[in-house]
């Protein structure tokens, strides 16, 4: 019955979203204003008709519905209530449903929280209309999460062990905020276009709907990181899989369009490239989707793939991104009567790096389907991983900190010869602090220790010199402004600490791996782990072995950790849960697992992989950091809006 | 008595140690320090087929376990590490490699980067210039 | 208005990429046969060896990599059943780091389509063949050349094929020589 309400409400949806596209060419010919106008409540109702159907699929899962095909293949009643309920979108078509309820909470927000610019916002909503028409037509077609088996089963099939983390619950709809966030600014610049007119009202109308998706983004990103780190054995957070470099591709394209627009706002510049940039981010979450969701390249990551689907996406992708681009080139825009920006300026500066993001980008997006597209031309399989991004993606990103520090120290306008060199003698020092640290914690790598902790100072000295600036004129600025001025700086900060973070954890971490012999204590390094109990329990869906250890540096007993070995039944599969000591500085990552046997024949023993990693938690905070500040920027143009609405 | 509760937690910890395991599991090192480096970077230069990107040396994957093995037992037997190398490619193709290989097919591959931060380097310029009948 | 046309131009190109990427089925057939390597096996009982077994001389084989653990092995059980009513063909199991328990009730409970059935508990067989998951089936002509490698299951939609080249391979003629000894 739930089930049933659920596919009505996505029927009811299907169609009012045909309707609301449809104003888009019916206002030409009956009652231009009135009619679009209808894009506001119209978009509200859909939002109550996807939450109502998202509810119905939650409410099955919490329920344990086997009838329900989908909740049968992906759960599990042994399951916590919490991992059910978080299963919802652990499978394609509850993610996409999930996909389609987070686009209508946009338009909610969107017709909600009135804009200056009332016609351009409706026709954005109608755009909108069109596009959610095009994903539930997908939905209902290929992905429906309400078909029904009958008869209904007694037990459901157990979701991947390795899905059943707390990191699960936040990561998906992260990141799904973030990508199909995109999404309205993708609308804007095509009704921007059809009323050809991209100005500074447009970019501040945008630019709330760009800094909240890229927040959730770098959230988002962040937390998968954080949960691959935690859960898979070896204390990786980042592996180039075709799946993080998916996310990783709106990311870029978005903080070169939040830069891009931010120049749009200011100095009325680069509407042209602005408008490029918003039809690029979301089409490159569209072309994510598509590539994890097809079959088109197998990821552990990846949902069961179908090339139906596939197919369904890419003409979707085609007709949206498409009709964006032809639109772009077909529409030019009002001839807009200011010189283009010099690339001597801060406007070309962040031009500049805008181009290095969107190069990093495409590298990655060609990495991503090279070994597609060889096979394909009858090439040999390759397979492209971490060694080529160290080797490419590195190096080209590294500029963006030293024009990160630079940009926010110059004017927009032209800057001179001697404003720059007189930028570069404030930012000098930081290079020799960069070689006091490397000193300090030098040993086979140091040279590439010496051009992280480099980049990585230069900014942070950047901006301090920029936060110094800004509290010079801090009486000039009042309330959000301020606010937004600081969350910039933070942000610039966050990417300094994440620099060095990645220098640190990358260079400097050591390994260590022995077996655990009885009645020893175990020596590795200069730190020894002291076996206190060891335990071995059933819980609801897994057996668990447990170790407790007392860990001491020297004569100093730093903590007792507890890792585990759990093995679950149904899917017969074993899991390590690292034990973790996180200080600021670094990172104590500890694993049990079994070692084979002593040469001498013994029986198979535990053994222990110990990871010393320095400037671990730098990372993490960086991501919250950066998340924060563009939260805090989504405030403040919200805010201000609020204020212009009552001044 | 301490040493009877270390008894204790002995026995406990050979019971717990004989479940069949796929997550960590620790490798015996070759005796021969330099055959067991030659090892090591095999381990690195090789991808593990059953994971996500991961080096033979990175995974705990059962197979990539038996892998380990099986070229550590290679090489005690004489194999140098090169025809190890050339018979795993040969079975599995060049995706086994973690690091693409340098040729015609893959040039495209390795240059793309450069030429891509070239051509925006030239765009970007252009864009800069003064260009009267274009729009900003 | 030129370079307002190529973003347009370029996804374009993407597009029919992507499009003919997905149409693109790799062959299974392949380049050039090459014999299958002599494999390291045990027996379902863990015991007994086999250091270096191969399928039969002189006759078709199949030989089918699979374990109990594996979801679409179960999918295409029916498959091998289908195939193994076949006399003139070997059908050899090869089950990839399994436990004998497991093993003995999985073939009890969906019924045990093969000749004989052996385990990899080293790996090295997989390793020597190139396998990189299961299911995976090879099909070695008379000549003990692999003549067909399909990579995942069997669906019910590949059987006419299959046993199209079945059919081919029974067919052929051999030189002794060429057989194994």
């Amino acid at each position: 019955m739930i089930a049933e309400l659920g596919q009505l409400c996505l029927c009811t949806a299907f169609m009012l979203a045909c309707l609301q596209a449809s104003t888009l060419l019916l206002h030409r010919l009956w009652r231009p204003h009135a009619l679009l106008a209808w894009a506001r409540p119209m978009a509200v109702c859909y939002a109550m008709l996807l939450t109502g159907a998202f509810a119905a699929l939650l409410v099955s899962y919490a329920q344990s519905d086997f009838s329900v095909m989908n909740v049968l293949l992906n759960s599990h009643r042994d399951k916590p209530l919490l991992y059910k309920i978080v299963g919802t979108w652990g499978n394609h078509e509850g993610s996409m449903l999930l996909w389609a309820w987070i686009i209508g909470a946009y338009g909610f927000a969107l017709a909600f929280l009135r804009t200056s610019e009332r016609a351009l916002t409706h026709r954005a909503l109608a755009v909108m209309g069109g596009l959610n028409a095009g994903l539930l037509a997908f939905i209902l077609l290929t992905s429906n999460p309400f078909l029904r088996v009958w008869p209904m089963p007694a037990e459901g099939e157990d979701l991947n062990p390795l899905l059943q983390d707390i990191g699960l619950a936040f990561h998906p709809p992260t990141l799904y905020v973030g990508y199909v966030g995109f999404a309205v600014v993708f609308c804007f610049a095509i009704a921007g276009l059809m009323e050809r007119r991209i100005d500074r009202n447009w970019a501040r109308t945008v630019h709330p709907y760009i800094m909240l998706p890229w927040s959730a983004l770098t959230l988002g990103i962040g937390a998968g990181s954080w949960w691959a780190y935690r859960e898979l054995g070896w204390g990786g957070w980042w592996f180039w899989d075709p799946v993080e470099n998916v996310s990783l591709l709106p990311w870029l394209t978005g903080t070169a369009l939040l830069h891009a627009n931010m120049v749009l706002a200011r100095r009325g510049q680069l509407a042209g490239w602005v408008v490029l940039l918003a039809i690029l981010t979301f089409s490159m979450a569209l072309i994510g989707t598509f590539i994890v969701r097809s079959g088109l390249i197998t990821s552990v990551h990846a949902f069961a793939s179908d090339p139906a689907r596939g197919v369904f996406i890419l003409g979707y992708i085609a007709l949206t991104t498409g009709g964006a681009l032809a639109l772009y080139a077909f529409r030019p825009l009002a001839q807009q009567p200011s010189s283009p920006p010099a690339l001597a300026s801060r406007t070309g500066l962040i031009l500049l790096g805008n181009m290095l993001l969107v190069a990093s980008a495409a590298t990655v997006l060609l990495a991503i389907l090279y070994p597609v597209f060889s096979q394909l031309l009858g090439a040999p399989e390759v397979s492209v991983g971490a060694p080529y991004f160290n080797r490419t993606f590195l190096p080209m990103s590294a500029p963006l900190l030293v024009l990160a520090a630079l940009a926010p120290l110059l004017p927009w306008d032209r800057f001179s010869v001697a404003q720059l060199r007189a930028r570069l003698r404030l930012l000098a020092p930081s290079l020799g602090a960069a070689a006091l640290v490397t000193l300090a914690v030098a040993d086979a790598q140091w040279a590439l220790m010496l051009v992280g902790a480099a980049f990585s100072a230069w900014l942070f000295w950047g901006t301090a010199a920029a936060l110094q600036r800004a509290m010079r004129a801090r009486a000039s600025q009042h309330g959000w402004a301020w606010r937004r001025q600081l969350a910039g700086i933070v942000a610039h900060a966050a990417l300094a600490l994440f620099a060095a973070g990645i220098a640190a954890t990358s260079l400097l971490k050591e390994t260590y791996e022995a077996p655990l012999i009885a009645g020893q204590d175990l020596q590795l390094g200069a730190f020894t782990l002291q076996l206190v109990k060891a335990t071995r329990t059933t819980e609801a869906n897994y057996e668990v072995r447990r170790a407790t250890f007392r860990l001491r540096e020297g004569n100093r007993t730093l903590t007792e950790l507890t890792p585990e070995l759990r093995y679950y039944p149904v899917r017969r599969m074993q899991t390590t849960e690292a034990a973790l000591h996180s200080t600021p500085w670094r990172d104590l990552y500890l694993a049990i697992g079994d070692a084979p046997g002593s040469p001498e024949g013994d029986a198979p023993r535990l053994g222990v992989r110990l990871y010393v990693t320095p400037g671990q938690q730098w990372l993490w905070i960086a991501f919250i950091l950066a998340a924060i500040s563009g939260a805090v920027v989504t405030l403040a143009a919200f805010a201000q809006r609020l204020t212009e609405r009552h001044a | 008595m301490r040493q009877r509760i270390r008894n204790a937690v002995c026995a406990t910890v050979m019971l717990l140690a004989s479940l069949p395991a796929s997550a960590l599991v620790l490798d015996t090192a070759l005796a021969d320090p330099a055959q067991e480096a030659q090892a090591q970077t095999l381990f690195h230069g090789l991808r593990c087929v059953v994971c996500e990107g991961q080096s033979l040396a990175d995974s705990d994957a059962t197979f990539a376990v038996q892998m380990r093995a099986d070229i550590r037992s290679r090489l005690q037997q004489g194999d140098t590490a090169e025809a190890i190398r050339t018979d795993y490619v040969a079975r599995y193709g060049a995706s086994i490699l973690m690091q693409p290989p340098l040729n015609a097919a893959t040039a495209l591959l390795w240059a793309m980067p450069a030429l891509l931060v070239i051509l925006g380097g030239v765009l970007t310029y252009r864009r800069t210039r003064h260009r009267p009948n274009e729009r900003s | 208005m030129r370079s307002q046309n190529l973003p347009l131009i370029a996804f374009f190109c993407l597009t029919i990429g992507l499009w003919a990427a997905m149409q693109y089925q790799p062959s299974r057939a392949p380049a050039m046969a090459t014999p299958l390597p002599p494999m390291p096996l045990q027996a379902l009982d863990g015991e007994t060896r086999n250091d270096a077994w191969s399928p039969d001389s002189g006759r078709v084989s199949i030989v089918n990599f699979f374990a109990s653990w594996c979801t679409p092995c179960r999918a295409e059980h029916p498959q091998l059943k289908a195939l193994s009513a076949r006399k003139d063909v070997a059908l050899h199991g090869i089950a990839w780091n399994d436990t004998a328990p497991h093993l003995t009730a999985f073939l009890e409970k969906y019924g045990n389509p093969y000749d004989s059935v052996w385990r990899d508990d080293t790996g090295k067989a997989a390793i020597s063949v190139g396998l990189r998951g299961v299911p995976e089936s090879y099909v070695i002509g008379r000549d003990g050349k692999i003549r067909l490698h399909i990579r995942g299951a069997i669906s019910p939609t590949m059987l006419p094929e299959l046993e199209a080249l079945l059919d081919t391979l029974q067919r052929e003629e051999i030189d002794d020589a060429t057989a194994h000894p």
